[in-house]
């Protein structure tokens, strides 16, 4: 396999996902089997080609800079599952 | 023979409209009364909007008939929304737990243009959670049914969309296509579904999976109202840096009922061996169909396609693994309860929140975005990306459009792919390629196997859905399946 459970731990830890360690194994195994099969892409000369991150290369398009109307607090707070004094509240972050 | 207006394609209730042979509330009393009949029994939608309210749009279409308004172009058109683009006042929840009780506080720039053409929108329908899987099936509410099977997916994961139109219970609607997400389904449900050129429709307000595939288009029961409903949401969009100030052409007005002077590409690479006999043969009796309609049709290849899927598989990913970091509890959606700290409540708001398939996908992305793995997976996946826009540019200097399967297969049976990813995945082979090379497309039914849909892809050059849609057409009118629907519950026959 070409990835094992301690990966499968520090790859759910960068991607700030819990995962039970009974869900490790099973992880590895699915993953295990998709990276398997992607190795294909090592088949294929790609010597000199330049990636494509985007397709059609088109630049981005600005629009004009003049200020609009965005949503209000109250309507970008609607939907937060805590919020107090205006902001969205969180568990703490600083000690003290 | 009496066809309830739920069955009518949009360019006919706009004409009926304009005759003053109905009523817009009547168009919509039609539609309501068709869902209430078989929406038990398909699953399309996640969320209906108040009768009340969708009577009250209609009504306004009626009040703009009497004052002798200019009919919008989709004036009246009963119209479902798939659950990942914002509609103000109504849940758009993806299909995921993460997103519970989520009600954006505006409208998608699409969405609000349909709703500008006249539309009437019925509600948000069904999807894999994110737009992540083939099937229907990773929804986190409900399972969506085939119309014409209902022991089979509608395919996904625009499979409610797919399946309310298919059922009689919209008459067009918005699905994304990230890699295959709106002609798959379409293919499976025998309507019409378009991925337009990526940068043709606007993007703002809808989730995103991955920002560089990701592209909202029509489903329509015919290739009529897919320009139509494409001419109502294309072009340039203050809100949304990667669409296009190309000017959108009149897509109707490219319909022509032959292919004359037109060449079509046969590319061997779509018709590989999982392709079923019963798909393979149906193609080329089209392609048959299509040289009699006067294109010149010629076998092609796209020799490094056969790896599009192994591509998609690391690039789509990697962009989803970052797009859903915003899903941490704290804006919008779920937060996991009694977490002692911030990484605490990140990581269990979304383990929670997360179904199976979002979970591995966001894991897959991760790892291949990961110091020690960048290059050897997603830097060569984006240089394979390159190879297969050249093998497209190659065939597209050739032919005109390029024609092949939509699907290897017709719909598949409920459990059938879910135990294994990669099976799952690889219904997309025919359709991913495309979306790497943001290309246009369009499925349409080109036959029937057993009673289920199979699908037509015609693929385009970039920003040319006008030839795309001049090829469909014209096979739809000579081929004439497109009039099939659903045995369902007695569609078309049950009086207004």
């Amino acid at each position: 396999m070409p990835i094992d459970e301690a990966q499968v731990r520090h790859v759910a830890r960068l991607a700030r996902l819990a995962v039970p360690d009974s869900d490790l194994a099973r992880f590895a195994a699915e993953l295990g089997a998709i990276l398997e099969h992607v190795a294909r892409l090592q088949e294929l000369d790609v010597r000199d080609v330049p990636p494509t991150a985007a397709a059609l290369g088109r630049p981005g398009v600005a629009r004009d800079d003049e200020p609009s109307a965005g949503l209000t607090a109250s309507e970008a707070l609607a939907g937060a599952p805590a919020s107090a004094a205006g902001m969205f509240q969180v568990p703490r972050v600083v000690e003290g | 023979m009496d066809v309830a207006p739920y069955e009518w394609p949009a360019h006919q209730v706009r004409r009926a409209l304009a005759a003053g042979q109905v009523s817009a509330r009547k168009v919509a009393e039609s539609a309501l009364r068709r869902i209430d009949e078989v929406e038990p029994a398909v699953g399309a939608f996640l969320h209906l909007r108040a009768r009340e309210d969708v009577l009250a749009d209609a009504d306004a279409v009626d009040a703009a008939i009497a004052r002798g308004a200019t009919l919008p172009p989709l004036a009246g058109v009963p119209a479902a929304i798939k659950a990942n683009m914002c509609m103000r006042g109504v849940p758009a929840s993806c299909a995921s737990r993460v997103l519970e009780g989520f009600v954006p506080p505006y409208d998608a720039t699409a969405v609000g243009r349909l709703r500008a053409a006249g539309a009437v929108i019925l509600g948000a329908t069904n999807m894999d959670e994110f737009a992540m899987g083939s099937s229907t099936e990773h929804s986190a509410d409900h399972v969506t049914r085939n119309p014409w099977d209902l022991g089979r997916v509608p395919g996904g994961s625009s499979g409610g969309a797919a399946a309310a139109v298919a059922a009689g219970e919209a008459t067009i609607a918005l699905g994304s296509d990230t890699g295959g997400s709106i002609r798959q389904p379409a293919a499976f449900c025998g309507t019409v579904g378009l991925k337009p050129t990526y940068g043709r429709v606007s993007r703002y307000g809808l989730v995103a999976f991955a920002s560089s595939l990701d592209q909202i288009g029509p489903l329509t029961r015919d290739v009529r109202d897919g320009a139509l409903v494409l001419a109502a949401i294309a072009g340039a969009d203050p809100a949304d840096a990667t669409c296009a100030a190309e000017p959108s052409p009149d897509y109707e007005a490219a319909l022509r009922r032959d292919c004359r002077g037109l060449r079509a590409g046969l590319p061997v690479e779509l018709l590989g061996g999982g392709t079923a006999p019963e798909v393979r043969s149906s193609v080329m009796a089209a392609a048959d169909l299509l040289a009699e309609l006067g294109a010149e049709v010629d076998e092609c290849s796209l020799p490094t396609v056969p790896y599009a899927l192994d591509a998609y598989y690391v690039i789509a990913p990697a962009e989803a693994s970052s797009n859903l970091a915003r899903y941490d509890g704290v804006r919008y959606g779920r937060r996991a309860a009694g977490a002692a700290d911030y990484v605490e409540m990140f990581g269990r708001t979304r383990g929670e929140g997360f179904g199976p398939e979002v979970r591995r996908r966001i894991m897959l992305g991760t790892y291949a975005l990961s110091a020690g793995y960048y290059d050897q997976y997603y830097g060569r996946a984006l240089q394979v990306r390159t190879r297969i826009c050249q093998d497209f540019e190659a065939a597209l200097a050739r032919f005109d459009v390029l024609v092949g399967p939509t699907t290897p297969s017709p719909a598949f049976a409920f459990g059938e792919k879910t135990a294994d990813p990669l099976q799952m995945y690889a219904s997309d082979v025919c359709t991913v390629a495309v979306n790497l090379a943001g290309l246009p497309a369009l499925s349409l039914p080109c036959g029937f196997h057993n009673g289920l849909p199979l699908g037509l892809q015609v693929i385009g050059r970039a920003w040319d859905e006008e030839t795309v849609l001049r090829v469909a057409f014209a096979f739809e009118q000579a081929a004439d399946l497109t009039r099939r629907r659903p045995p369902l519950l007695g569609a078309g026959r049950m009086g207004g």
